[in-house]
C-alpha cells in the first residue's frame, strides 16, 4: 500500500495542479501514474487475500484501503468513459486523504468472523461507495461550474471543468450504478446483524444513519428518474447524500458500536 | 561567415497605420520583393510576413551589413529616409530571432493576443517564399522550429483560449452549459446583426433545430435560408421559445418580450436547462428570468464582460507563453552549440593521436636494440602510457569546450584552441561571428 499510496499522492498533486492550470515540476502522465499505483495496490490486496484465505477486509486499515482501491478503479473508468479531465482532481484529493488515514490506522485484524454475509455486505457497500463518490464529485463540479457560469467567469477553473450537461449525466449514471450496490449491501448487512442480535439491532446508530442516507439517495433516484429532476437541485442532493454517507461510514467504523463488534473476532 | 538568422520589422505597437500601409506588399509583388531582398538587400534566404498589423523580413544574412541594407530597402518602399524607420524597426538575430518568430506565430504579438489567423499567415508566407525559391535550409529549419514552438504554446497555455467576440462568447457559454450542441433547439427572436451572427455560429456547430422569428419576415427568412433553419411568424414566438434549449432575443422591442413567469412555466415542464441570451437594447428579457433554477441569462454587458475576462486571461498567459518559448529556444541553442563544438574536439583528438602514434613509433625504434625479445611487452607499456597521458591532457580542454559551447565565450575558446594546436583542417568550423571583439 505504501508504494501505491506514494503513486496516488503524486497523481493527486499533479491532478490538482492541472485543475488549477499549473504545470507540475516533474510532469509524468497522471493517468499512467495512477494506473501503475492502482496495479501495485491490486497486487498488494491479492497477496494479502491469498495469505489470509479470504477477502482482505480485516480491519479499519484494510477497509479504507479497499474503498480507495474501488474509488480509483471507478475513477479510471469514468475519466475515460465521460472524458472528464477534471475528475481526478476531485476524486483523488479525498481518496488520498482516506489513503493517508488508512496508512495511519492499525493494521491489526478487527473484522474477524463476520461470515459470508458480513463480507458480502462490506464488499457491496465499498463498491457502492466508490460509485457514489463519483456522484458526489460530479455534484461538486456541477455546483462550481454553475456558479462560475452564472458569474460569467468562464476563464478560470470553469475552463477546466466539463460542461454542465456532461456533469449532470455523469452524476446520474454514477448514482444509478452505486445505489443498487448500496441497497443490497445495507440489506445484507441488516439481515446478517438481525440474525445475530435480533430486531433490537435496528435501533443501533449504524442502521439508523444508514437508513437516513439510503433515504436521501432513494429520494434522489426517484426525483431524477420519475419527476425529471436534474441540474442544480440534483447536484445539491448528491452533496447531501454523500454527507450522509460520510457520517454513516464514520459511525460504522470509528465508533465502538455493535457494527464493529459484529464484524469483530 | 556563419549564416546568421535575422528578423527585421515593425508592428502595430511600434508603427502607426500610416507607416505600415506604405510598407504593405500586395500579393502580386511578393516574388519580386523577395528577389530584391536576396539581391540588393544582401540576404541569402528571405521571407516576407506582411499582414495588416506587421511587416517583417525574416532572412539569413549573406553580406556583412544585411540589416542596414534591409532597412534601406524597406525605407525605399515607404518613400522615406532610412533614419526615419530607426525608431520603429526591431531587429532580432540568431536564437532570439527564432523566439520572435515563434511569439509572432503563436499570436503573442497580435493586437488580440492569441488570435489564430497569424499562424496561418506565417505558414502562407513560408509557402510563398518557398515557391519563390528564397527559403533555404537555415531559414526553413528556423521557421519549422518556430511553428513547432508556437503550436506547443497554443496547446500548453491558455493564450488562445476563450472567446474574444460577443457572438463567440455566447457560443462558448452554450457549450459550457450543454457540451454537445448537436441535439439542441435554438430559437432566435429578432433577426438583427448580432443575433444573426450568433445563430450562424451555432448553425456551424451543427445544432439540430434553428427557429427564427422576426417582425420583418424577409430578414428572418434570409437567416433561415443561410443557416438551414425555419422562419416562423412573430406572433408564434412564445410557443417555439417554450421548446428552446438556447433562446436568443435580439428584437428591437421597446418592452420586455419574455417574462419570468413565462420562462418558469416552460422550464417546469422539462428536465433540461435553458440558456437565454438577451441581445436587445432595451433588454427583451425580464431580469427575474436569470434567478430561476437551471436558467442562464446573459445580456450584452454580461457577454462583453466574458469577452473582457477572456482577453485579460489571455494576456495573463503571455508571460507563461514567453517563458515556454525562451526555454525551447535555449534548448535549440544548446543543440546548435553542441554541433559547433564537436568539430574542434574531433580535430583536437585526431591531432594528439597523430602525435602520440608518431612518438610511440620513435620510442619503440630507439629501444629496439636494448630490450631484445621483450619488445612486444615494451611496446604495449609505451602505448598504454601514451594513451593515458594524452587522455589526461585532453580531459580538461575537452570538458571546457563542452561546458563553454553554449556560453557567450564558447566561440572564442574554440578559436583559441584551434589556433594553439594548429587545427586548421577540413572540418573546421566557421570563425566565430556572434562575438565581435569588444
Amino acid at each position: 500500500m505504501d508504494l501505491a499510496l506514494t503513486g496516488y499522492l503524486w497523481a493527486t498533486v499533479q491532478a490538482v495542479a492541472e485543475l488549477l492550470g499549473r504545470r507540475p515540476a516533474w510532469p509524468v502522465p497522471t493517468r499512467a501514474l495512477l494506473v501503475s499505483a492502482w496495479l501495485v495496490h491490486t497486487g498488494g490486496l491479492l497477496l494479502r487475500g491469498v495469505a489470509l484465505g479470504r477477502p482482505p477486509v480485516t480491519g479499519l486499515h484494510a477497509a479504507l484501503s479497499l474503498i480507495v482501491w474501488a474509488a480509483v478503479l471507478l475513477l479510471l473508468w469514468a475519466e475515460r468513459r465521460y472524458r472528464l479531465r477534471a475528475l481526478p482532481g476531485f476524486v483523488l484529493l479525498p481518496a488520498s486523504l482516506l489513503g493517508l488515514i488508512a496508512a495511519a490506522a492499525p493494521e491489526a485484524a478487527v473484522f474477524g468472523t463476520a461470515g459470508a454475509g458480513g463480507m458480502g455486505h462490506a464488499l457491496l457497500v465499498v463498491l457502492g461507495l466508490g460509485a457514489l463518490a463519483g456522484n458526489f464529485a460530479g455534484g461538486v463540479m456541477y455546483v462550481l461550474q454553475e456558479r462560475a457560469l452564472r458569474r460569467g467567469a468562464v476563464a478560470g477553473l470553469s475552463r477546466r471543468l466539463p460542461p454542465l450537461g456532461t456533469l449532470d449525466r455523469f452524476s446520474f449514471h454514477a448514482l444509478v450504478v452505486g445505489f443498487p450496490f448500496l441497497t443490497l449491501g445495507i440489506v445484507l448487512g441488516t439481515v446478517s446483524a438481525a440474525r445475530l442480535y435480533g430486531p433490537g439491532w435496528l435501533w443501533q446508530p449504524t442502521p439508523v444513519v444508514a437508513a437516513a442516507t439510503w433515504a436521501i439517495y432513494a429520494m434522489t433516484v426517484s426525483l431524477r428518474a420519475g419527476a425529471g429532476w436534474g441540474g442544480r437541485r440534483a447536484a445539491y442532493l448528491a452533496l447531501a447524500g454523500f454527507a450522509g454517507m460520510v457520517v454513516t461510514v464514520s459511525v460504522s467504523l470509528l465508533l465502538p458500536t455493535r457494527h464493529v463488534a459484529l464484524l469483530g473476532p | 561567415m556563419t549564416p546568421a538568422l535575422l528578423v527585421l520589422g515593425l508592428n502595430h505597437e511600434r508603427a502607426p497605420l500610416a507607416v505600415r500601409e506604405r510598407l504593405a506588399i500586395p500579393d502580386g509583388r511578393l516574388p519580386a520583393a523577395l528577389a530584391e531582398l536576396r539581391g540588393e538587400a544582401g540576404l541569402g534566404e528571405a521571407l516576407l510576413l506582411a499582414t495588416c498589423n506587421r511587416v517583417e523580413v525574416w532572412g539569413v544574412e549573406r553580406a556583412a551589413d544585411a540589416a542596414g541594407a534591409v532597412t534601406r530597402w524597406l525605407a525605399s518602399r515607404g518613400g522615406a529616409p532610412p533614419e526615419s524607420l530607426a525608431d520603429v524597426l526591431y531587429r532580432h538575430r540568431g536564437p532570439e530571432a527564432v523566439g520572435h518568430m515563434a511569439a509572432v506565430a503563436a499570436g503573442l504579438d497580435s493586437m488580440v493576443v492569441g488570435e489564430p489567423q497569424i499562424l496561418g499567415q506565417v505558414k502562407a508566407a513560408h509557402a510563398a517564399a518557398a515557391a519563390a525559391g528564397t527559403v533555404g535550409p537555415v531559414l526553413g529549419d528556423a521557421v519549422t522550429q518556430a511553428l513547432r514552438i508556437a503550436r506547443r504554446v497554443r496547446t500548453e497555455t491558455d493564450v488562445g483560449r476563450g472567446a474574444v467576440s460577443v457572438s463567440y462568447a455566447a457560443v462558448e457559454l452554450a457549450r459550457k452549459i450543454f457540451g454537445d450542441l448537436q441535439e439542441r433547439t435554438v430559437v432566435l427572436i429578432g433577426a438583427g446583426e448580432m443575433g444573426g451572427l450568433a445563430a450562424r455560429h451555432l448553425a456551424d456547430l451543427g445544432v439540430s433545430r434553428l427557429v427564427i422569428t422576426s417582425r420583418t419576415v424577409e430578414r428572418a427568412e434570409a437567416i433561415a435560408r443561410e443557416t438551414g433553419g425555419k422562419a416562423v411568424p412573430f406572433e408564434e414566438y412564445p410557443r417555439h421559445a417554450a421548446a428552446a434549449d438556447i433562446l436568443i432575443c435580439a428584437a428591437a422591442a421597446p418592452h420586455v418580450l419574455v417574462t419570468a413567469g413565462q420562462v418558469a412555466g416552460w422550464v417546469a415542464a422539462r428536465p433540461r436547462p435553458l440558456f437565454c441570451i438577451d441581445l436587445g437594447v432595451p433588454r427583451n428579457v425580464d431580469r427575474g428570468v436569470g434567478r430561476l433554477a437551471d436558467v442562464y441569462l446573459y445580456d450584452v454587458d454580461d457577454l462583453e464582460a466574458v469577452v473582457e475576462a477572456n482577453r485579460r486571461a489571455r494576456e495573463r498567459e503571455v508571460a507563461r507563453a514567453r517563458q515556454l518559448i525562451a526555454e525551447a529556444v535555449a534548448r535549440l541553442a544548446r543543440t546548435a552549440a553542441a554541433r559547433t563544438a564537436a568539430p574542434t574536439i574531433r580535430s583536437l583528438r585526431a591531432k594528439l593521436e597523430e602525435i602520440r602514434q608518431a612518438e610511440v613509433e620513435r620510442t619503440v625504434a630507439r629501444l629496439a636494440g636494448r630490450v631484445g625479445d621483450r619488445a612486444p611487452e615494451v611496446r604495449a607499456a609505451v602505448e598504454a602510457m601514451s594513451i593515458a597521458l594524452v587522455s589526461k591532457i585532453l580531459h580538461g580542454p575537452i570538458e571546457q569546450l563542452k561546458a563553454a559551447q553554449a556560453a557567450p565565450g564558447g566561440a572564442r575558446l574554440r578559436a583559441l584552441v584551434r589556433e594553439l594546436f594548429g587545427l586548421d583542417g577540413e572540418d573546421e568550423e566557421d570563425p566565430p561571428r556572434e562575438e565581435p571583439p569588444p
